[in-house]
């Protein structure tokens, strides 16, 4: 049976929102992509009826935001009868996509269906940069994407993942989100997961290069405010304390992989040492409230030292679960991006390295791929 | 002190929605990667933020039902039309800070959105 559930309120609050993880399948190649490496191929992905049922569940459960995502979530056939879905479950709807693939008519068709916000993802603000990066002709696909969103009159985000490959062109991606009229501009640092940690090495920026575009970002804030909102992702690396996890580990949200897996973060399937339930064996309730997965890193009484006795706790819960497996191979850890964590040099030694002149460039760049069905 | 709105016809940004959650009992107001829970004064307030009504009828909508419900509760206590017209001003100010409402200053112009 369930262990009693416990949180620092010793109370399971509903989830807020749910993250939909539609395919892994994407177009795109680039190398700091959060999915898991082993993907899931398209045979083994739910049903949009699974879909449907997912959505219904999330809502009556609490969620009243959800974030269609992937891979490339216009690869999903029936895409809009989810959307729709949602919207008639009363949920606000996102569209996290590449752009490629969204069409005029797309867009409009997708409006009709209740959609209320898109964010597109750019790699750079120019062309042959971002192409580079994406490892995929994209580019202008995706400016044409963004005339289609603002041509549907939907809320536009993009969102810029920053690494040391374009992280001194900041100035441009910000004149092109003013010119494409973007409403909101997400300036994610990369987190180092999955793909991104197999190529962290080329992708760490040095400390200069992140207080040069913490500037631009500063100034960029302060001179766009009420046209443009930014947000700036922290690179956590830098930081002297660790990023809380999400909210909280089953606090806010849930991810549902494409396979039907549920996890507590979009990340969390790297722990092995938990086992996730599925939508297609067990209910989004069961699974919020009673799942083992769900309830390990709940509330505080799972901290080790330093957490346990710090002050900071309450702030950042501990760190990220997902960060503390990988580096250290203990999800339990506290966070080594934390100062006071016993393993921190794990972090040192990287920055160093990110640090020295000039950086080894001996390890190569590692692409996402989507292999094809597996046998 | 915040300037008094009177003649604006404050809207609802088009990315944000209302919603009463049935779930925690509370209104939301559901913007892209954000929620924000209300309490019910400022729900009624942004419920009637349709860009046709001034910030005077919003007053006025808005002490009527407050009237209502404090007669059915049989307490006495209720702001004057002066103060809440302030109070009302500065949270829709507030609001149109964090892009949430627009404040038209004439009513013709919210119609070609």
């Amino acid at each position: 049976m369930a262990q009693p559930i416990t949180t620092s309120k010793n109370v399971v609050e509903p989830p807020y929102s749910l993250l939909a993880e539609l395919t892994h399948r994407c177009p795109l190649h680039c190398p700091y992509c959060s999915n898991p490496i082993n993907m899931v191929s398209e045979r083994g992905e739910l049903s949009n009826e699974d879909w449907c049922r997912v959505l219904s569940e999330a809502a009556d459960l609490g969620v009243v935001e959800v974030h269609f995502s992937g891979g490339e979530p216009l690869l999903k056939d029936g895409l809009d009868c989810l959307i729709r879905h949602a919207d008639r479950l009363e949920m606000y709807t996102n569209l996290i996509t590449s752009g490629i693939g969204l069409t005029a008519e797309k867009a409009i068709q997708l409006k009709e269906a209740g959609l209320a916000n898109v964010q597109v993802s750019f790699q750079a603000g120019e062309a042959k940069l971002s192409d580079r990066i994406g490892g995929y002709k994209a580019f202008e696909k995706k400016k044409e994407a963004v005339k289609a969103v603002k041509k549907a009159e939907l809320h536009l985000s993009l969102n810029v993942v920053l690494h040391r490959m374009n992280m001194d062109h900041l100035d441009e991606v910000i004149q092109l989100a003013e010119e494409m009229g973007a409403e909101r501009l997400e300036l994610a640092n990369t987190q180092y997961y999955n793909w991104a940690l197999l190529n962290r090495k080329r992708l760490l920026p040095d400390r200069k290069q992140i207080e040069r575009a913490s500037k631009i970002y500063e100034a960029a804030k302060a001179r766009l405010k009420k046209k443009m909102e930014i947000i700036w992702v922290i690179p956590d690396y830098y930081a002297s304390t660790p990023k809380p996890c999400m909210g909280g580990w089953g606090a806010i949200g849930l991810t549902v992989a494409p396979d039907g897996v549920v996890l507590p973060c979009p990340t969390a399937g790297i722990i092995e040492s938990l086992s996730f339930e599925n939508v297609r064996e067990s209910s989004l309730r069961h699974i919020w409230y009673e799942s083992e997965s769900f309830n390990r890193f709940r509330g505080e009484n799972w901290m080790p030292e330093p957490c346990r006795s710090c002050d900071f706790r309450h702030e950042d819960r501990g760190g990220c679960r997902c960060q503390a497996f990988a580096l250290t191979g203990d999800a339990h850890a506290t966070d080594p991006v934390c100062q006071r964590s016993p393993q921190h040099q794990l972090i040192e030694k990287v920055v160093q390295d990110a640090n020295r002149k000039p950086i080894a460039k001996s390890s190569p760049m590692i692409y996402r791929k989507y292999l094809l069905d597996k046998k | 002190m915040e300037r008094i709105l009177k003649n604006c016809f404050p809207k609802l940004a088009a990315k944000a929605r209302l919603k009463f959650d049935k779930v925690r009992e509370k209104h939301l107001l559901l913007l892209p990667e954000k929620v924000v829970v209300l309490n019910e004064t400022a729900a009624s307030v942004l419920a009637l933020c349709d860009g046709n009504r001034t910030v005077d009828t919003i007053t006025e909508n808005v002490k009527a039902s407050l009237q209502e419900s404090t007669e059915r509760a049989g307490s006495v206590a209720l702001p004057d039309l002066q103060e809440m017209q302030a109070d009302i001003s500065e949270f829709l100010q507030e609001m149109e800070d964090q892009g949430w409402v627009v404040i038209h200053t004439d009513g013709t112009a919210n119609n070609n959105e």
